[in-house]
């Protein structure tokens, strides 16, 4: 079962009143309900459905949002956690495809690999994954505008406004962060 | 590097992409100030900027499984003897779409070939048989006319004997952009087009549902807009593409459900859905 709409929304309210505990309650519930929906269409949808993150993350939104009660602020800050959780759900994926095993639950429901990245590109977005964490104590923006993008496949304009700034500064942050990013692992 | 230091090599780094190539490497060197490990961060960043290309350009997971892409058709086959495949004009949800030439009647058509690896799920083959029911029955000029269901064997390897079935629709080719495309480009559109251009859509999902059928996926990407001389208002002729997802409404056709109707599957796309039909997702 997924969470009830109202808790999520009470959450992303508590957290605009300043409440910082209300993100580590947000987390799971959000995380679940990604990899609930995530299951369900690889398992139940016919084969030309795909697994798109940003639809995915929208979805998650829409199920799990009272949205009369919710204010842009509190949606940016809920797409902005969602972004961080596809990152995560497809680091785990790839660490678990690196060792060889089906851990944490993936195969209880039955991903069809075709849809998420192959096991070959598991040292890849584990290195990138890792790099993002240092970028992240250079300049945290630019760290999470490669999440957004890469991880949450959020368009220069989406992250924008997930972020509150401009396009132009997205793209301003986007290529020096790829820039720093290829120079530490492609060079 | 901490965090003041980062701030610095950026502001020089995103100057230097303001100045000729040609003069970067002495503005950076003047702009560092003598301070040679900035210069040496900064002229590697620019390095990595000129190499870096689409690294990073295509998301993770971009929903689209990697087997996909391989259409079984390519420009310059000819399926059933008769059409020619000319040019890529687009991908759905159903599989590729193309521009090919039907030398027996001398006109332009659109193929819409199934995805090979579904071609073989009869539920998909099921709602494909579907989608040419449904839009062979609406005849309206702001529709996208089907024509037929066609079926080719083709041999991929003749010592083995293996061959492989494509399943194609045939449908008017349409010689336009999408309104999302246009939308995309140009920004907003005037007033007066856009109203042209809903009445005209407006219009064609009546014709549809005056025999029961609702299309499910309306959006901007499923409506292509057809320049045209004629004194049709503002030259533009809206055609609504894609009744792939439509269903037989059980209301309109009056509680004859087809037998897909029941199931619960979100079809359609979650930024165009409409709130009664969200509703009934995952239920």
């Amino acid at each position: 079962m997924s969470a009830a709409p109202g808790e999520v929304t009470q959450l992303l309210l508590e957290l605009r009143r300043g409440n910082k505990d209300a993100e580590g309650r947000l987390i799971p519930l959000v995380y679940k309900e990604l990899r609930r929906i995530a299951a369900h269409h690889l398992r139940r949808e016919a084969p030309d459905h795909s697994l798109q993150p940003t639809a995915l993350v929208h979805e998650a939104y829409l199920r799990l949002i009272d949205i009369r009660e919710i204010n842009w602020q509190n949606r940016s800050h809920f797409f902005a956690v969602s972004a961080t959780l596809m990152r995560r759900i497809l680091v785990d994926h790839a660490r678990a495809s690196r060792a060889h095993k089906r851990g944490n639950g993936w195969d209880a429901i039955s991903l069809n690999d075709a849809l998420l990245p192959s096991p070959e590109r598991a040292p890849e977005i584990l290195a990138l994954d890792e790099a993002l964490n240092r970028l992240a104590e250079l300049d945290q923006r630019q760290s999470k505008i490669v999440e957004l993008r890469f991880f949450a496949g959020m368009s220069e304009d989406e992250a924008g406004d997930v972020l509150g700034i401009s396009a132009r500064t997205v793209k301003r942050d986007w290529r020096i962060a790829k820039a720093w990013l290829f120079k530490e692992l492609k060079c | 590097m901490d965090q003041d230091r980062w701030k610095r090599v950026n502001q020089i780094f995103h100057a230097a992409l303001e100045v000729s190539s040609n003069d970067r490497a002495r503005f950076v060197l003047t702009a560092s100030n003598g301070d040679t490990d900035l210069q040496a961060e900064v002229e590697l960043l620019l390095n990595a900027d000129q190499n870096a290309g689409s690294y990073l350009e295509s998301p993770l997971v971009d929903g689209e499984s990697p087997s996909s892409s391989n259409s079984p058709v390519s420009p310059g086959d000819v399926l059933c003897g008769r059409f020619r495949i000319l040019r890529a004009i687009g991908e759905g949800g159903m599989g590729h779409v193309f521009e090919a030439l039907d030398n027996e009647l001398a006109v332009h058509v659109a193929l819409k070939v199934i995805r090979p690896e579904i071609a073989s799920s009869p539920e998909v083959l099921a709602r494909f048989r579907q989608e040419v029911r449904l839009a062979r029955q609406i005849t309206h000029p702001n529709v996208c006319r089907t024509f037929d269901l066609e079926r080719d064997t083709r041999i991929i390897d003749s010592a083995r004997g293996t061959k492989q079935e494509i399943v194609f629709l045939t449908m008017e080719f349409l010689e336009g952009e999408t309104l999302a495309t246009k939308v995309k480009r140009d920004g907003p559109i005037s007033l007066d087009e856009a109203l042209e251009i809903s009445r005209q859509i407006a219009d064609a999902l009546h014709a549809a549902h005056l025999l029961g059928i609702i299309h499910r996926d309306m959006k901007p990407a499923n409506v292509v807009l057809v320049p045209t001389g004629s004194p049709i208002p503002l030259g533009i002729r809206a055609v609504v593409t894609d009744f792939g997802l439509a269903r037989l409404d059980p209301v309109l056709s009056g509680g004859h459900l087809s037998a897909l109707g029941h199931t619960s599957r979100p079809i359609g796309t979650i930024a165009y859905m409409a709130p009664e039909q969200l509703e009934n997702v995952g239920s």
